[in-house]
Order: C-alpha cells, then sequence, then structure tokens
C-alpha cells in the first residue's frame, strides 16, 4: 500500500507554552496509504503535534505541509480532505445520532443526497444503525467514541487523524474500532493515529514514531523499532532452588546477556538467536533442576521505550 | 449556510435550560407577579364605608347629607351614612362593626370609631381625614364670611371641588398601573437571558474553548460563516420566545403593559438583539473557563436587572438620582424604560432615545464579539 508520495510533512517544529517546550524540533513525514502511529506517553506532545497540524494551534517555529501544501487556518481546500477524531467526544448532546453526523458531514458537503448517501455509509460503517434516533446521553462508552468517529469520517477524508479515540473504551467497541479503521485504509484513506497504548499501535500501524518530551525518539515499522534494541526474546522460568552456580552458568549461555532472579522467578534477556528456550531447558535438564510455569517474550514497542528512555510507556 | 440554521435552530429547540430561562421563568415569575400584584389592588380597591350620624340639629342633617351624597371616589359614594339610628343603636352596630364609624354634628364635626379595628385601619383614616377637612373648610368658610363675604362663593367653589377629592391624569389613554413596571422589568429579564445563547454560540465556536469549537474549527467551513448562522438562529428562536412570553403576560394574564403594541414588539426585537449579542461578546473575551464566562454573565444580567428595579420597585428611580449615567447604559433599564415611556407618554422621544443606545450596544457588541474570535489559531487548548 505504501507509496513515495507525502501527505503530511513536518519540519522542525518547535512549540512552547511558556517554559515548557511541548515539541522540540518536531520532524515527520508520513506517506500515502499509511496508518501511521504516533505512541507515547501521556504529555509526550502526540496531541500538540496532532493540534499544530491542524493549524488550531500557534507554533513558534517549523513548517507543516499536508497534501504538499502549506497548512494554515484557513486552508479551506486542505481541510476539505481531512477527517479529524478528536481525543474527546465533540458531539451536540440535543442532536440525534443521524443528525449529528449529517451536522458535521454537511460542514463539508453541500450535496443533500450526496450527504445522505454518505451518512448513511458513516452509520452501517461504525455499526450505529440501531442507535440513529438516539441521543447522545443514552449511548454507552464505546457507542459514544463510535458516533465520535462517525462524524469524523463520514464525508470521506483522504487523510484521517484520529487522536486516542479509544481512551475509556470496552474491548470489544476497541477491537471494531481498529478493525474500521484497517477498513477506511483499506479503502484508501491514510491514517495517522496516536495512542499511548502499544498493543493498539502495534496491531494496526504499519510506521510507527515514539515520542517522549516533544521529540520524536525512533520512528520505523515495528519490527525496525525492534530491532534497535538489544534484547530480542525474554525467557522466564519458575524456579523454587537455583543455587548461585547454576545462576552463573546461565548468565554464561549463548546469546543471554542478562539474568535476574528473585528466588522463585527467573528471567533471561537474549539479544539474538531463535532457539534460546531450548537451550535453557536443555540446561536445566542436564542439571536436574526442577521447574515451573515456562514462557517466552519477543519484545514489545514498551520494550523499545524503556531501552532508549529508561522508563516505561505508561510511566 | 442554511444547513448550519437548520441544525442550530434544532439544538437551540432543544435545550431545555435555554427554553426554561427565557421562556418558562418569566411567564412563572409573570404569574407570581400577577398573583401577587392582584392581591394588591384587590385590597386597594375602594367600597363606600358605613356610617352613622348622629345630628344636633336638622340643618346640619341636611347639610351632611349633601356632602354625603356628593362626595365620590371612582365613582363611588364614599360615605353611605346612616341618619335614623340612636347613639345606642349606632354603638351597637359600631362594636359589631357593621359601621366604620358614628359622625357627630355640631360646631365640629366629631367620630367616634372602633378600637377593635384588626390590622386595616384604612377605612378609619378615610374617615378621619373627612372629618379633619370637613371642620377645615367649614372654619375657612366662617372666616372668610365674616371678614371676605364678596369671597365666599370663591372660597366655596375651591372647597367643593376639593371634597371630590383629587383625580388621577395619565399622560395617555393607557391603563398602565403602577406594578406594571415590575413587567416592564421581567420582560427586560427575559431578553437579557438570551445573552446566555449568544454565549453559547461564541464558546462553541471557539476552538480553545470547547470541544465543539475544535471540531467545527478544522472543517471545511468558515467560522465566521458558522458564527453568523447561529447568532440568526439565536435570534430569531429567543424572540419567538420572548414574543409569547410577551402575548402570554397581556393575553393570559391580562396586564395591560401597553397600546403601542408595534412599539413595543419592535423593542423586544431590539433588546433580544442587544442581549444576544452581549451574550455573544462575553462568550468571546479570552477567558478559557467557560464557568467564568457563565458566571459572570449571569450576575451582570441580575445585577442591570436589580439596578432597573426587577427586584425593588423605586431602584430605578434611586439610580436615575445617584447616577443617570447608569440607568442609560444599562440594557435592562433602558428595555424597560422604552416599554415604560411606549405606556405613559404620548411622545415617543424617550422611547426612541432608550432603542437608539440598545442598537449603538448591540453594535458595539457585534464588532467586539468578531474582532475577540476572529482569531484562527489559539495559543494553547
Amino acid at each position: 500500500m505504501n507509496t513515495e508520495k507525502n501527505i503530511v510533512k513536518i519540519e522542525n517544529l518547535v512549540k512552547r507554552y511558556k517554559e515548557l517546550v511541548a515539541l522540540d524540533h518536531f520532524n515527520l513525514e508520513i506517506k500515502e496509504g499509511e496508518i501511521f502511529g504516533l505512541l507515547g506517553p501521556n504529555g509526550s506532545g502526540k496531541t500538540t503535534t496532532i493540534n499544530c497540524l491542524l493549524s488550531l494551534l500557534t507554533y513558534d517555529k517549523g513548517n507543516i505541509e499536508i497534501f504538499g501544501k502549506e497548512m494554515r487556518p484557513d486552508s479551506y481546500d486542505l481541510k476539505k480532505q481531512i477527517g479529524v477524531v478528536m481525543q474527546n467526544v465533540a458531539v451536540f448532546d440535543e442532536l440525534t445520532v443521524y443528525e449529528n453526523i449529517d451536522y458535521f458531514c454537511g460542514l463539508y458537503i453541500s450535496d443533500k443526497k450526496l450527504r445522505a448517501k454518505y451518512v448513511e455509509e458513516a452509520i452501517e460503517f461504525v455499526g450505529l444503525d440501531d442507535f440513529r434516533k438516539f441521543y447522545p446521553k443514552k449511548l454507552s462508552g464505546g457507542l459514544l467514541r463510535r458516533l465520535n468517529i462517525a462524524c469524523g469520517i463520514a464525508h470521506k477524508p483522504k487523510l484521517i487523524i484520529l487522536d486516542e479515540p479509544t481512551v475509556a473504551v470496552d474491548p470489544q467497541s476497541r477491537n471494531n474500532i481498529l478493525e474500521g479503521i484497517v477498513k477506511l485504509n483499506k479503502e484508501g484513506a491514510t491514517v495517522i493515529y496516536t495512542s499511548h497504548y502499544m498493543e493498539e499501535v502495534e496491531q494496526i500501524c504499519t510506521r510507527i514514531a515514539i515520542m517522549d518530551h516533544g521529540k520524536n525518539i525512533a520512528l520505523g515499522t515495528k519490527d525496525e523499532l525492534k530491532q534497535m534494541i538489544k534484547k530480542s526474546e525474554s525467557i522466564h522460568i519458575e524456579v523454587p532452588m537455583l543455587s548461585e552456580k547454576d545462576l552463573e552458568n546461565i548468565k554464561h549461555l549463548p546469546n543471554a546477556y542478562q539474568v535476574s532472579y528473585d528466588g522463585n522467578n527467573l528471567e533471561i534477556l537474549f539479544s539474538s538467536g531463535n532457539q534460546n528456550i531450548i537451550i535453557v531447558l536443555e540446561y536445566f535438564k542436564q542439571n536436574n533442576i526442577s521447574f515451573g510455569q515456562v514462557y517466552s517474550e519477543l519484545p514489545t514497542l514498551n520494550d523499545v521505550f524503556l531501552e532508549i528512555t529508561g522508563k516505561e510507556l505508561r510511566d | 449556510m442554511i444547513h448550519i440554521i437548520k441544525y442550530s435552530q434544532k439544538v437551540f429547540r432543544r435545550n431545555k435550560n435555554q427554553l426554561f430561562w427565557v421562556l418558562m421563568f418569566p411567564i412563572i415569575l409573570g404569574v407570581l407577579f400577577k398573583t401577587a400584584f392582584s392581591g394588591i389592588t384587590d385590597a386597594d380597591t375602594f367600597s363606600t364605608i358605613p356610617v352613622a350620624v348622629i345630628s344636633d340639629s336638622k340643618e346640619n342633617e341636611e347639610v351632611l347629607k349633601e356632602i354625603c351624597e356628593n362626595v365620590k371616589i371612582n365613582g363611588s359614594n364614599l360615605l353611605k351614612a346612616d341618619f335614623n339610628l340612636s347613639e345606642k343603636e349606632a354603638m351597637e352596630k359600631l362594636e359589631a362593626n357593621d359601621i366604620y364609624g358614628i359622625i357627630y354634628t355640631g360646631e365640629k364635626l366629631s367620630l367616634k370609631v372602633s378600637a377593635n379595628t384588626g390590622d386595616d385601619n384604612t377605612k378609619q383614616s378615610i374617615l378621619d381625614s373627612f372629618v379633619a377637612q370637613y371642620n377645615a373648610s367649614a372654619n375657612i368658610i366662617k372666616e372668610v364670611a365674616s371678614t371676605n363675604p364678596d369671597k365666599l362663593m370663591d372660597v366655596m367653589a375651591v372647597s367643593s371641588s376639593d371634597v371630590t377629592y383629587n383625580e388621577e391624569h395619565k399622560f395617555v389613554s393607557s391603563n398602565a398601573e403602577n406594578y406594571t413596571q415590575y413587567f416592564y422589568n421581567l420582560l427586560a429579564m427575559a431578553c437579557l437571558f438570551t445573552a446566555l445563547a449568544g454565549m453559547s454560540v461564541a464558546i462553541n465556536n471557539q476552538g480553545n474553548l470547547s470541544d465543539l469549537g475544535a471540531r467545527r474549527n478544522i472543517t471545511s467551513t468558515g467560522k465566521l460563516k458558522l458564527i453568523v448562522g447561529e447568532l440568526f438562529s439565536v435570534l430569531t428562536l429567543n424572540y419567538l420566545l420572548i414574543m409569547i412570553a410577551f402575548a402570554f403576560i397581556i393575553i393570559v394574564l391580562k396586564v395591560d403593559l401597553t397600546f403601542h403594541l408595534p412599539y413595543a414588539i419592535l423593542a423586544m426585537f431590539v433588546a433580544t438583539l442587544t442581549s444576544v449579542t452581549y451574550g455573544f461578546f462575553i462568550g468571546s473575551v479570552p477567558i478559557k473557563k467557560r464557568g467564568v464566562k457563565e458566571a459572570f454573565g449571569i450576575a451582570s444580567i441580575m445585577f442591570c436587572c436589580f439596578l432597573s428595579g426587577l427586584m425593588i420597585g423605586s431602584m430605578h428611580i434611586i439610580m436615575e438620582e445617584i447616577s443617570p449615567v447608569l440607568n442609560k447604559i444599562n440594557p435592562a433599564s433602558l428595555i424597560s424604560d422604552s416599554l415604560y415611556s411606549l405606556a405613559n407618554y404620548e411622545n415617543l422621544g424617550r422611547y426612541y432615545e432608550d432603542i437608539t443606545i440598545l442598537l449603538i450596544m448591540a453594535v458595539i457588541f457585534t464588532l467586539g464579539g468578531f474582532l475577540l474570535t476572529r482569531r484562527k489559531k489559539y495559543a494553547s487548548i
């Protein structure tokens, strides 16, 4: 799906809130057809980036281009091609589901017949057909999020920006939303997806930028990001008794670079190799070490973040 | 634009909070006012006072009879005098509260009233005034007759006109009563409450003040178009509500507010326009907390209404003495004064002055509001 055409280009963006530097010479290029993930802890600058991108926020320095044109508050031709799903639900309590979608769609599409078609498609897309006459206050949190999404995408934009659309959403609705985003992408939309949930970003994004303190600290596909760090696998074993000698020997197993033991649980980190668990279990068998549960973990984006910044994504 | 107007009207129509303040609150308050003031006017309705007259002579009795027949208030006789009772019978009737007093003729009139009068001494006071005035007039006539007999006829003419009591004179042929001032203030308050809708228009279109504002700021519809469309909706619908409240007061409550109906309708349109734009201006002021703006808006409306006399009827007059300029820039005072002047003056100069000031305020608020909302990017959200 990826092509080389840039949809979004952010160069050297700086945004300050008095003493706080929210965006620190931030750079980003997003290509047509991508589902681009902006991953970072709360306060890392994801929403500020989106708001600058949409010309809602002033910024101190830098350039922003969308579809190859400079983005300004009165760039209505560009705005027509952008759909935004904000972090907070922004709908009218006094309008029904159908009316809300029709209202926001009408701010982009003036043709009544086309709009009616688009609204129907948006309702179907988010699965709110049974709730079209409901007022937002009667909707659950998950359904309300779906309405929020429908209001942002009904006009069939080429670029869709979703700013943490799954916050406070139940797992079932979250899956529906994620599946929907992939579907939108398959239908031709480029997607920018911000989240602090690494699992979501890993699940749907084709390319990911990891942000911290307003900086882009890592950029690439999820595999490329994981290759940036030393850890390639961690093995966890329940071991009630382990001698100092055995612990020392395990540290010297091939590719093992860090071992920790708390008297019951053993964790071994490996930098490479794809048969590490067999090697470990073979050692246990040879030395008659009894053990319980064993499991292996591949590195996550949290590991990438942890290794680069020294802290957890959700710190 | 039609799309924006259509939906903002739907939003407004379904906003129960706004409907309450602009429509239901003035209607409820109007009913309460009407109930309270009806009690007062009922109490104030004059009824003839029954009295007994104990005469010392046929001559004095005839004079008093003639006076009793001629002294009237609002077309009714002041006194219903019984000349045929003995003093004992009169005392019994007085104690039974069948009569309010016993008038004794003689050198001077004298009066006996019952001590058992309850809380209302009005009729006893009227009797006392009547007797005092009779004696004063009689003294003057006697004095003039002895000193300047040639002027006796003139003095008697003056005295006889005095005893008919003062008649109420009105500037126009309306039936404006004192309590109608409260209804003018009530309508002014209802108009001013439309400012809340104007405030919502400003807040809901500012990206740094509301999520809805942020969402609409990033659409391909310009902010000016959104604001103009919504202000138009809010103005027309609020005006309709004000007209319903106005119609309720004059048709259902039967409060006679004015005989210049078209001018009153125009006054309330201008009042609604000024109020909506006032709210729009307050909503546009760059303060980020919505609650602060709403609290200020409501507090300023209530303060204006207080100064115009909604809570204390004489406040408008007090303000006129202390600071007449404040009355001229207080929209509540201007609205109620424009309605008052329609009901009480044939000349429309004062009405036009009030309306002109309100229109100037509307222009200032509108321009100020647009200047404050024209900013398209925000330093923080």
